[in-house]
């Protein structure tokens, strides 16, 4: 029998329910943070419109130290802080808290380096107009780099949802948790085949989205 | 009147050498002519140009917008003198995500226009420059000749005072940039509006303007005016200039 018994199937929702709810707490706080940080890094950059050596230089190593940590190593590391903020460090809302972390360095690169490759000229146009920094981000940088930025959210959230795998070693449960519980630890292949081909099938949809959205919003 | 008044600018290169690009350099253009600025690549023409709008920051000397000196330091009255410049660039440099109609409503949307005034102003503007049909379409459905149309409808938009053009014709056909000369001598007569044009051909200063500067090395080398299509260039360079192009 390929399906053991219909014992998983609530073990198996369960599990899709707490990716969900980690990817989304992750990716929420990414995106508002980390594009706030992102955006101020491309202001404060060397020649930028808001220059600041010494914050771009500072928020900048903060952003590669903690993209330097082993997911597995900063997830632990920041035990006392999550407890500190969820009360706890078990399950998947406290383990929305080490992946928001790594999120938000990962999403801040990403925007500052779409912004960065919006053409020079465009910015100088709209400087010429008399625009205000917050005009021309708001009107014109985001709107130019839209599509880069869709798309590297996009490539975030695929692999955010293998790095909440690592999220099972402090209980925080999901689907990459339950193949390494059950496939892996307990020889269960049929376990480890139907979430790995659940993930695949997620990972498929996600990318398909974004790209098609990437497009829909790009007139270069 | 706008002037610049002993205007010098160094810039740093990253082998830590140094470029002087204006070298005490000034200038004044009358309300309503088309002043030609033109020399070799580096001679400092889109500088001095840019430095009208501050967009380029002198390291010393005076700006002066309707007799008025402008400070790179006052950010809030800069902002307000340069909604009334506009200025357009070789590569249009229009935002590729927003529709004709977008582009040209920028600068009105950022001078505060009141919305429901906007969209009028937009389409006289695209109607001046022959594009009224347009104003759906996105810029990279345009050829490089309306595109550039398009930037001169939004940077006439808000009625400026003056109109910065940096080299506008040089990404363009020869039949193309006739048509675009003629459309900024179109807007010059109608509107009286005056335009400083940065160039490095000959061709397009007899055809547009009312006078000319010839740089070279950041430094006027004379001022000529030019009648009738008629030029006269003392100099070695100005000579030069004239006879190949």
């Amino acid at each position: 029998m390929m399906f053991s018994d219909f014992v998983y199937g609530p073990e198996f929702l369960q599990a899709t329910f707490e990716t969900l709810q980690m990817l989304s707490l992750g990716l929420n706080t990414a995106f508002i943070f980390g594009g706030l940080i992102g955006t101020y890094l491309f202001l404060w950059r060397p020649g930028g419109l808001n220059q600041n050596p010494i914050l771009f230089h500072t928020v900048g190593t903060i952003i590669n130290i903690v993209r330097s940590f082993p997911f597995v190593i900063l997830l632990i590391s920041v035990g006392p802080f999550t407890r500190l903020l969820t009360g706890t460090t078990i399950g998947p809302i406290a383990a929305s808290v080490p992946l928001s972390i790594a999120a938000i360095a990962y999403f801040a690169r990403i925007v500052e380096l779409a912004l960065n490759d919006v053409p020079k000229g465009v910015i100088e146009a709209t400087q010429s107009m008399g625009a205000s920094t917050s005009t021309i981000v708001l009107d014109v940088l985001f709107v130019e780099a839209r599509s880069s930025l869709i798309l590297g959210f996009t490539a975030m959230t695929v692999s955010f949802i293998s790095y909440s795998a690592a999220a099972g070693i402090v209980g925080g449960g999901g689907l990459g948790d339950l193949a390494i519980r059950y496939g892996y630890y307990r020889f269960q292949t049929d376990v480890m085949a139907t979430t790995i081909i659940s993930l695949i099938v997620v990972v498929q949809g996600i990318q398909f989205l974004g790209g098609r959205m990437a497009a829909r919003y790009n007139r270069k | 009147m706008f002037e610049l008044k002993s205007v010098s600018k160094t810039f740093q290169l990253p082998n830590k050498d140094s470029l002087q690009v204006l070298q005490n350099l000034s200038l004044t253009v009358n309300k309503g002519e088309i002043f030609g600025l033109i020399g070799l690549s580096g001679a400092g023409k889109s500088t001095a140009l840019r430095t009208f709008n501050l967009l380029e920051k002198p390291d010393s000397g005076h700006v002066y917008f309707q007799n008025k000196e402008i400070h790179g330091g006052q950010i809030d009255q800069l902002r307000l003198v340069r909604q009334k410049i506009g200025m357009i660039f070789q590569h249009f440099n229009l935002i590729s995500n927003k529709t004709v109609e977008e582009n040209v409503a920028l600068p009105l949307k950022i001078a505060g226009w009141k919305p429901a005034l906007i969209q009028a102003r937009v389409l006289e503007c695209l109607k001046l420059v022959h594009l009224e049909n347009k104003n759906h379409s996105y810029p990279n459905q345009l050829s490089g000749g309306q595109k550039q149309r398009v930037a001169i409808a939004r940077a006439i938009a808000n009625h400026p005072d003056l109109l910065l053009a940096d080299e506008p014709t040089s990404a363009l056909d020869p039949i193309t940039k006739i048509e675009i000369l003629d459309c900024l001598t179109e807007i010059n007569k109608k509107f009286g509006l005056t335009i400083i044009i940065a160039t490095h051909e000959m061709n397009i200063v007899r055809r547009l303007c009312d006078r000319v500067a010839i740089l070279d090395q950041g430094q006027i080398q004379e001022i000529l005016p030019v009648a009738r299509g008629e030029i006269h260039p003392q100099t070695k360079l100005g000579k030069m200039l004239l006879e190949i192009t």
